[in-house]
């Protein structure tokens, strides 16, 4: 059964596609992450222009994202106050991020140089998380529990900053720059990336902020929503690329996804969920390292898209 | 693809044989001819999934004959890929191609490499080599571009394509059918569809017609809002996709705990 797409300009499958907004969904739900980087790729396979797949799909996870996170937030999972900050501040890192983008392309190179700093990333967060989980899962003590004689220099760094606020949600204390500067960079790295950000922001919380696991999830869906709305709301004024029905059959798939996903979630450890996280990121990381690698069939492609 | 490589042979027979030939741009009174389309008009709906468009010609006996269905031209803009440092293949550039064509179907009765071919004007477009001609500087990679539109179905030069289906109306003429397939991303407008009859070194255009696309129902309704009221429609979409994930929320309806 195919539907027409007013505004991609193409027809498609509507079971195909609630299929794949079901599997985008429960993929956010379960890890806290957008799916854009997964979606938007996949929905040009099928031969949705690039332009509208990224707009549309950003549509679709404003309502994943509401789904997994009000799951979330039931269950007492989402730092609000957290998330408020690192939001903010992401808005203002994904401002500068797309003013850094136009400098690159004005210099040339930008593609190249985006392209490596985001494989190298992607694996580098990848291969720690999946190294560390993996010791965790069998019965290893984490780096972080060990005793050690002096404090990392991240750590220092971070004790020595001023106006310490505390996160009652997440328990921890931390002056309230850190969270500011992190969520700076993560918005500033997803606008350079063209990706939504919810798997450099899930390690950020992990390893960086060092927030419990389940509450990573919810806020990290927090961040995901509010960013996409604005997205969402950006490309159907300027660029008239959101094409409704193409999102409203995904979510009908997402939402659900997402719920499941959540629930699914809380079935599994910190660490199970964190190795799943991990191979997923590396997945994508191969994926693209597949894509730089392999000849293309055809040595032209439509502008916009992930 | 085996068509594609075949055309350059055919075009280099043809650029050779152009000085030999006349031009006509109508069936003289000797050569009754007609086209027709089935359907005319395609309404895109909700529904619609791509058309299968039926071309019938009578052409006078003898004649070989091609069908160019034509869309309107446009400016293409695109990112070309290369390799980087010998070893990354990505995005090395952007380039700009000039008038075209939204779809561009050429059905023949014939082989490309028929003599007859060489005496159509440029303005005729038979072929894939005129229309690189208007792509501007980048004409280059212009078999890229039509390598990627005959995979989104919406170029295709079917030789041999235009069959012999008995007599036309009268016995001076012979009818020839043929079909082609507008793909789903096909765009709304008005397209143009020519007959040219080749014989004896003689080109003639022997009839047009058009076939209309156009959106109808909720597609053009979505399609209007979009580009006329983006900010509101944007809106619209935020609003339902923020309900559709509570509702779902109030529906799994999942029990107050303490997490992990």
């Amino acid at each position: 059964m195919d539907i027409y797409l007013p505004i991609a300009g193409s027809s498609a499958s509507v079971p195909l596609l609630v299929g794949l907004g079901g599997l985008v969904g429960f993929l956010s739900g379960l890890f806290g992450v957008g799916g854009g980087f997964l979606l938007t790729p996949l929905l040009m396979m099928i031969g949705i222009p690039p332009t509208v797949a990224a707009a549309s799909d950003a549509n679709q996870i404003v309502a994943a994202s509401t789904s997994g996170c009000y799951a979330h937030f039931r269950e007492g999972n989402v730092d609000l106050k957290m998330g408020t900050v690192m939001l903010l501040s992401g808005l203002a890192g994904s401002t500068l991020g797309v003013q850094i983008i136009k400098l690159l392309r004005a210099i040339g190179e930008a593609n190249f140089v985006i392209t490596v700093v985001y494989v190298v990333m992607l694996g580098s967060i990848g291969s720690y998380m999946f190294y560390e989980s993996l010791g965790a899962l069998r019965g290893r003590k984490p780096r972080a529990g060990r005793p050690s004689l002096r404090p990392s220099i991240y750590r220092r760094l971070v004790e020595g900053l001023p106006l310490p606020v505390h996160f009652s949600r997440s328990k921890i204390t931390l002056s309230v720059f850190v969270p500011i500067i992190l969520g700076f960079f993560v918005g500033l790295l997803a606008a350079v990336m063209g990706v939504g950000g919810g798997f450099i922001m899930v390690p950020v919380m992990v390893y960086l902020l060092r927030m419990p696991m389940h509450l990573v999830v919810g806020t990290s869906l927090f961040q995901v929503l509010f960013t996409c709305m604005n997205v969402t709301l950006l490309q159907a004024y300027v660029n008239h690329t959101v094409d409704f029905i193409l999102a409203l059959l995904l979510l009908l798939g997402s939402v659900v996804g997402a719920q499941i996903g959540a629930r699914a979630g809380r079935r599994l450890r910190a660490d199970q969920l964190k190795i799943l996280m991990s191979v997923v990121v590396l997945t994508v990381m191969v994926k693209m390292l597949l894509g730089l690698l392999q000849a293309p069939d055809v040595l032209l492609a439509y502008k916009g898209g992930h | 693809m085996e068509i594609s490589a075949r055309l350059p042979l055919a075009w280099v027979l043809v650029c050779l044989l152009v000085p030999a030939a006349a031009v006509t741009d109508a069936a003289g009174p000797e050569s009754p001819a007609g086209l027709t389309v089935e359907p005319a008009y395609i309404p895109i709906g909700m529904s619609y999934n791509g058309a299968t468009v039926t071309l019938k010609a009578d052409v006078p006996a003898g004649y070989e004959a091609a069908i160019r269905v034509i869309g309107k031209a446009e400016t293409l803009e695109m990112k070309r890929k290369g390799k980087v440092g010998r070893v990354l293949w990505m995005s090395v550039g952007e380039v700009t191609f000039e008038a075209v064509p939204a779809v561009y179907f050429l059905l023949t009765s014939g082989s490309l490499a028929n003599p007859s071919l060489a005496t159509m004007p440029r303005e005729w477009k038979l072929g894939y080599e005129t229309l690189a001609r208007d792509a501007g500087t980048v004409s280059g990679l212009y078999p890229e571009l039509i390598k990627l539109k005959e995979q989104e179905g919406c170029f295709l030069v079917g030789e041999g394509q235009l069959v012999r289906s008995g007599s036309g109306p009268n016995a001076s003429t012979d009818r020839l059918t043929g079909s082609l397939r507008l793909p789903a991303r096909a765009t709304a407008g008005e397209y143009a569809v020519d007959l040219f009859g080749f014989h004896e070194q003689r080109a003639v255009r022997l009839g047009s017609t058009t076939i209309r696309l156009e959106h109808t129902g909720l597609a053009r309704v979505l399609r209007s809002v979009a580009t006329e009221h983006g900010l509101l429609y944007g809106g619209v979409a935020i609003v339902v996709a923020v309900l559709a994930g509570l509702t779902t929320g109030f529906v799994f309806h999942p029990k107050k705990g303490k997490g992990k």
